[in-house]
């Protein structure tokens, strides 16, 4: 059978985000598009049923007269309402904008107003509340969407709107809704949706993302790495950031594969585990937490499994980095093939890797001792390299050929290089059109031959891996004038499985120190394991002994993965969690270090006077 | 208004200790009343009547116009009256899921060799009350914890498993004894949405003992103050809140009943039209101080701030408030809050 893009049909439509899915659709009516867990079940809901609802959404649209260039935005979690509501705006030509669900009410504005949304969708009482309360600093808005109305029904606003009655008038409309003339109005060069940018430094941008960008990087990736429609996919990160766009919308829509979604976020584990899917994408902090959870099982554990455990693990380590230095033996599959049979098969199936062939980190630094556990126990995991610029992603590292610690090589089809000033500078199509209003920006981020300042400082080595430095912005020069980058020093801090966030200090001091914030649950557990009592955060990373726990673990790290003058030689703690409504993080969680450093200046200052009266 | 439930006189002594003296109310369809007293004023004993458990010496109980009195505990649940005790009992050893599907035992019709069997009748009802016990697991946000021995789990997780194992049973009444005791300020919050919600969706009339005023006041329509088993007055919380007798009995002092107002929250009941108006939310935190133990310590200790007579043009102690609106569903962000107010240099 014919691939469906490779009919007529899909010839003439599959250039554009909604004209794939109606491809898909229309050779493929029945097979399964998503599936969603709902009330303990997982429901299917096939192309056929994912374009109808679509076309129902920009139906809906259409009536309340939105058309090409005009922007829903979307303050949602994960689920099928979003890919609905975001294709229903691009099939007539508009944009969509993610929100982010933890982003407070102000943020909420921000990108509203930016973005100049017509319309808001929003998931439950907790998001409807949100607009709600600022409504007034958001005169456009005309129409709020709510998902879930449970605790909205008696609200008393005109603008207010429930899903259900949402989607029911679009299907209602369906019969005098052409999608096949909305669809060839559709241009690939246009901009299709706008991805704000976790916004570290200022205030977020809106990178202009258009359909052919966002197809361009998957087709390269999917060919690389040989996606097809019966690979699965979770859907679990914020739909706002680009690399879950890429894994929920972008790569399906590239190859038909299906996408799933679990019941809530604090669900992922167990959603993990039962969806098994194939392809997955993990932030640092995931994998952070995949590698805590089974330390912590396994001190739990029965002593069988501890010790199968603690004797296999080096066991696999071996044999990963023999397959990665191309140096396998023969017997090596035979040792793998056991490993697998005593713990790993087991243990992967637990994380919900079992299926997986193919596992990206990326959207930060993924310290490489965690990558390398990761293979020891059986994950095809690499490293890749990509930006909200970039449409997802410029590098990453074959399976077959893998450099730990670097992002790998260039994608087929984009170009990177080094400017002088040690800058990432990369063209290509995955390229994004610009900002949204704020030629400044764009201006400065790509120049007039297509070059995009990535931000970033590396190297490119003679074959091609990209090995990178930190942000260009961040690097930090101790007083002793070396150059340091502190996202080196921090991931490496993260690896201990008690410390779960590091900010490193040293711009213009004589040596490197640290803030450290202790992971609670498994500081916790340690601390009962040992009776030591607490009562909360800040008073267990006062008591004494937690001090001497973090501070062996740093002295640990510094030698095993830090050179002398990365070495971090004096830390605190956090007496509380950051949190993002304190501005300390952004909605991706990445360390607002400016906020830290104005916030914690004393507790800094204090970090290199003391040092100060030693020496005197 | 519908009357659902009705107390006729109702009198239970024990030796000779009348522990409900003559008391008579009456509660309405899809009615959120607050049972609020001193130690000792009866409450549990009035619930203890109300659901077979205790047998009133005198007077008549009628659920639904029907005469409920001499029932037996299990016949009053299966007429649709569910009870959430003040301490939690539940099944350790069983999953949430488990649990809550329990509460579907009075429904279940099929015989124990129908369910042996696994015949097709026996599995329909499993499935049925399977996915009756999914929709409150998706109304109280429980999903996380489906799979897990209830014995594992945090207290305020647990008493929200309790609130769905009652809905299970989807009782016309449900009687909540303390629904908020040992809760943090988050969780009651989230109670209070969930009872707004309970009411709103699936029309249950709700009567709640509770000790924590503030909670009481802002969520109930009306308020029955009980004092040595008497029903000493009710009414909308702003009335019973200035009530001489209410003030007497909780304060225990003499003072100018016109000038001393209990301590709670002076604003109007949360009529559910209230939560719905397109005013600005509010932003105000729920009282700061957890439940107390004792509720006599709350109410005793409260006066001592502003003086035992405040005048009555003084502004209220603390900002009027609103039923709480904002749930928070993703808890995961809100954690980060934890031992905020300590931060220090280390």
């Amino acid at each position: 059978m014919t691939h469906p893009l490779d009919t007529d049909y899909g010839r003439q439509w599959g250039n554009t985000l909604p004209g794939r899915l109606a491809v898909f659709a229309q050779s493929w009516p029945h097979r399964t598009a998503l599936r969603e867990k709902d009330l303990g079940l997982w429901k299917e809901i096939s192309w056929s049923q994912y374009w109808r609802f679509v076309r129902a959404a920009a139906a809906r649209y259409q009536a309340w007269g939105l058309g090409k260039g005009d922007r829903v935005s979307i303050l949602c979690g994960n689920r099928p309402e979003w890919l609905y509501t975001d294709l229903g705006i691009e099939l007539l030509g508009g944009l969509s904008a993610g929100v982010y669900e933890t982003n407070p009410a102000e943020d909420v504005v921000y990108v509203v107003n930016h973005s100049h949304s017509r319309v808001i969708v929003c998931e439950d009482q907790e998001q409807v509340d949100k607009v709600i309360e600022k409504l007034d600093e958001m005169p456009q808005l005309e129409h709020i969407v709510v998902i879930e109305p449970r605790g909205t029904l008696q609200y008393d606003e005109p603008r207010l709107i429930h899903w259900d009655e949402f989607i029911a008038g679009g299907l209602a409309l369906l019969d005098d809704f052409d999608a096949e003339a909305a669809l060839a109005k559709l241009y690939p060069y246009q901009p299709a949706m706008i991805i704000y940018t976790s916004g570290t430094t200022g205030r977020p941008k809106g990178a202009l993302l258009t359909h052919h960008s966002a197809l361009s990087t998957i087709r390269i990736l999917a060919r690389e790495i040989g996606v097809t429609d019966r690979d699965t996919v979770l859907s679990y990160l914020p739909l706002c950031h680009v690399a879950e766009k890429a894994f929920t919308l972008f790569q399906p829509l590239t190859e038909g594969l299906v996408v799933h979604f679990g019941e809530s976020i604090d669900t992922v584990r167990e959603d993990l585990a039962a969806v098994s899917p194939t392809l997955f994408f993990g932030v640092p902090r995931i994998w952070e937490k995949m590698h805590s959870s089974v330390a912590v099982g396994m001190n739990n554990a029965s002593f069988l499994k501890r010790r199968l455990y603690e004797f296999c693990l080096p066991l696999g380590q071996t044999l990963a980095e023999r397959a990665l230095h191309r140096k396998s033996r023969p017997t090596d599959r035979v040792l793998r093939w056991l490993v697998d049979l005593l713990v790993f098969s087991a243990l992967r199936e637990r994380l919900g890797l079992a299926r997986c062939r193919f596992a990206a980190s990326g959207a930060a630094p993924v310290a490489p001792e965690l990558l390398s556990w990761l293979m020891a126990i059986g994950v095809p995991v690499t490293e890749g390299y990509g930006m909200t610029e970039l449409s997802g992603l410029s590098h990453f590292n074959r399976l077959d050929n893998v450099r730990l610690g670097s992002v790998g090589q260039v994608v087929t089809g984009v170009q990177a290089k080094i400017a002088e000033d040690g800058e990432l500078l990369v063209r290509g199509p995955t390229v994004v059109k610009g900002y949204l209003d704020n030629p400044e920006a764009t201006a400065e981020s790509i120049d007039i031959e297509g070059w995009l300042r990535t931000g970033d400082v590396g190297r490119i080595d003679e074959e091609g891996f990209l090995w990178l430095t930190g942000r260009k912005k961040e690097i930090m020069i101790t007083a002793g004038g070396k150059n340091l980058s502190p996202a080196k020093i921090e991931n490496a801090l993260k690896t201990s499985p008690f410390i779960k966030e590091a900010v490193a200090i040293g711009d213009a001091r004589p040596f490197v120190s640290a803030l450290i914030q202790i992971d609670y649950d498994m500081v916790g557990n340690w601390a009962t394991r040992r009776g030591i009592p607490y009562t909360s955060f800040p008073d267990l990373s006062g008591r004494p002994e937690v001090r001497t726990l973090v501070d062996e673990e740093i002295r640990r790290i510094n030698d095993a993965a830090l050179a002398r003058v990365e070495q971090v030689r004096k830390f605190s703690f956090f007496l509380k969690e950051l949190h993002q409504d304190d501005e300390e993080l952004t909605a991706t969680q990445k360390v607002r270090r400016k906020n830290i450093f104005e916030k914690y200046a004393d507790q800094i200052e204090a970090l290199y006077e003391k040092k100060k009266e030693e020496a005197a | 208004m519908n009357e659902i439930l009705e107390l006729e006189n109702v009198t239970l002594t024990f030796a000779g200790l009348r522990a409900l003296d003559d008391v008579s109310l009456q509660v309405g369809e899809a009615q959120l009343l607050a049972i609020i007293g001193p130690n000792g004023a009866g409450k549990s004993s009035l619930f203890n009547c109300i659901s077979g458990l205790y047998r009133p010496s005198q007077g008549r109980i009628t659920l639904d116009g029907r005469d409920i009195t001499r029932m037996a505990a299990h016949d009053i649940a299966a007429l649709g009256v569910a009870r959430v005790f003040q301490n939690l009992a539940l099944f350790d050893n069983l999953s949430a899921l488990d649990n809550l599907m329990v509460g579907r035992h009075h429904c279940i019709r099929s015989s124990w060799w129908q369910d042996l069997l696994a015949l097709p009748a026996s599995l329909h009802q499993e499935r049925r009350h399977r996915a009756r016990a999914e929709e409150l697991i998706d109304f109280l946000h429980l999903e996380a914890y489906r799979h897990y021995p209830v014995g594992m789990l945090p207290y305020g997780v647990r008493k929200r498993i309790e609130l769905g194992r009652a809905l299970c049973m989807e009782p016309r009444l449900l009687l909540l004894d303390e629904p908020a005791a040992g809760l943090n300020n988050e969780e009651t919050e989230d109670l209070a949405a969930y009872l707004l919600d309970i009411r709103a969706e699936l029309n249950t009339t709700i009567v709640l003992i509770e000790h924590e005023l503030g909670f009481v006041m802002d969520l109930a329509d009306e308020v029955a103050v009980l004092d040595f088993g008497k029903l000493i007055a009710r009414g909308v919380p702003a009335d019973v809140r200035n009530d001489p007798a209410v003030i007497e009995a909780y304060i225990g002092g003499v003072g100018d009943a016109d000038t001393t107002a209990l301590p709670a929250a002076p604003t109007v009941s949360s009529a559910p039209a209230d939560a719905g108006t397109s005013a600005p939310p509010v932003t105000t935190q729920p009282d700061p101080q957890p439940a107390p133990p004792d509720p006599v310590d709350t109410v005793a200790k409260q006066p001592t701030e502003p003086p035992a007579s405040v005048p009555e043009n003084d502004p209220p102690r603390e900002a009027p408030r609103k039923p709480p609106r904002n749930r928070k569903r993703k808890r995961k962000g809100k954690k980060g809050r934890r031992g905020q107010a300590k931060r220090g240099s280390a």
